[in-house]
């Protein structure tokens, strides 16, 4: 059986820009998920206005 | 995607390493560490295309008759780009064997190594789906049918058949960039019309010119990797030759919106000087300086002029739409 050879560990000059990448990525998402709940907010808030606007 | 050193990286916490920092923001994308950014992700949904979707889109939306609540109409302009940007990310992935052998795409976040094929097609389809869902629930079902048709015929006609089959790939691949002012007005009224469709003749007849006018001068990656642009298979005269045929039935079919009485004379009066200007452009293109087998020896500097006047001539001619429809 070949045991793969570990890779060698980052330097600190990557192990911060790896940091860096994850943590935009993170707060990226973060970003996306706050918006889309935003956006399904304001358009369930304007479909429902809409229909209590129309006559019985 | 994480190789055993990035899970090392991950373990011991890379952002305690952070203020001891010496990098700035130009260094990162310098480093490949096989790992996503941010940056990367939204390149994948191709914004320098979304953003004339987005307008031509929002012209449709304000050209049409009646109108929409700001909310749903923000809804719905953000579904078209979100559509546009997942069509755009699952062509990426169908199209990564090719974007790796050409230098202008080879850095893009697939071939680079740093987002793989598994996770674009699922970004790709995710967005897809969620875009389409969304304008049904903001709009109507037509709009959501609709936008659904413009994904789909992106990526199953253009993408997967046409692109590699064919030098006329773009004529009827480019019907897809032509959906959105259908969107934005259908988004509105729930139908459609004439001038909707008036506005995606104009689109579509205005791409091959764009689109041959770029790739008289970068067709080399398309050699390259096999696909069969118009200059590639049929040489750079012929390609002259047709754009100039499609200029003179765009700039005519460009003032139909007006003729016919759907558009008011702002928009009639900047199609007339935008359409001579596309005229004269093509006029210089067609009369570059040759050799015996067409290639120019000017460096396509017309070809350059007329790619970048294509770009202005769309954008102007839509906002007209746009003003036209505003100051009704």
């Amino acid at each position: 059986m070949n045991a793969v050879p570990p890779l060698p560990p980052l330097t600190r000059l990557e192990s911060q820009a790896l940091g860096r990448r994850r943590r935009g990525r993170n707060i990226a998402v973060l970003v996306a998920l706050v918006a889309v709940a935003v956006l399904f907010y304001a358009i369930a808030i304007v479909k429902l206005t809409g229909k209590m606007g129309l006559p019985h | 995607m994480n190789t055993t050193a990035q899970a090392v990286a991950s373990d011991d916490g890379g952002d305690m390493l952070s203020p001891l920092s010496t990098l700035s923001a130009s260094d990162l994308p310098a480093i490949n560490l096989g790992e996503s950014s941010a940056r990367d992700w939204l390149s994948m949904l191709k914004p320098r295309v979304m953003t004339l979707v987005v307008y031509s889109g929002l012209a449709g939306l304000l050209a049409a008759p009646g109108g929409l609540n700001g909310v749903l109409a923000a809804a719905a302009i953000l579904c078209i780009a979100v559509g546009a940007g997942a069509a755009g990310a699952i062509n990426m992935w169908y199209d990564r064997d090719i974007d790796a052998i050409m230098n202008r795409t080879r850095k893009r976040p697939i071939p680079a190594g740093r987002i793989s094929p598994d996770e674009a097609l699922a970004f790709g389809v995710i967005l897809a789906a969620a875009s389409v869902m969304v304008m049904g629930l903001a709009t109507n079902t037509f709009a959501a049918f609709l936008l659904a048709g413009s994904i789909a015929f992106y990526v199953l006609i253009y993408t997967m058949w046409l692109k590699r089959l064919t030098p006329q790939n773009i004529v009827i691949g480019g019907a897809a960039g032509a959906f959105p002012p259908l969107i934005g007005w259908a988004a509105v009224t729930g139908s459609l019309g004439v001038m909707p469709w008036l506005m995606f003749g104009i689109i579509f007849l205005w791409t091959p010119p764009h689109f041959w006018a770029l790739s008289l001068y970068a067709h080399s990656d398309y050699e390259r990797a096999g696909v069969p642009m118009l200059p590639v298979v049929k040489g750079a005269r012929e390609t002259r030759r047709q754009i100039v045929l499609y200029t003179l039935a765009m700039v005519p079919f460009s003032l139909l919106p007006w003729l016919l009485g759907y558009a008011g004379l702002v928009y009639g009066l900047s199609a007339i000087v935008l359409g001579l200007g596309f005229f004269v452009s093509v006029w210089r293109l067609a009369h570059d300086k040759q050799d015996a087998f067409g290639v120019s020896l000017t460096n396509d500097a017309p070809a350059r002029s007329t790619f970048r006047y294509s770009i202005l001539y769309l954008f102007a001619l839509f906002g007209a739409i746009a003003v036209d429809a505003l100051i009704k």
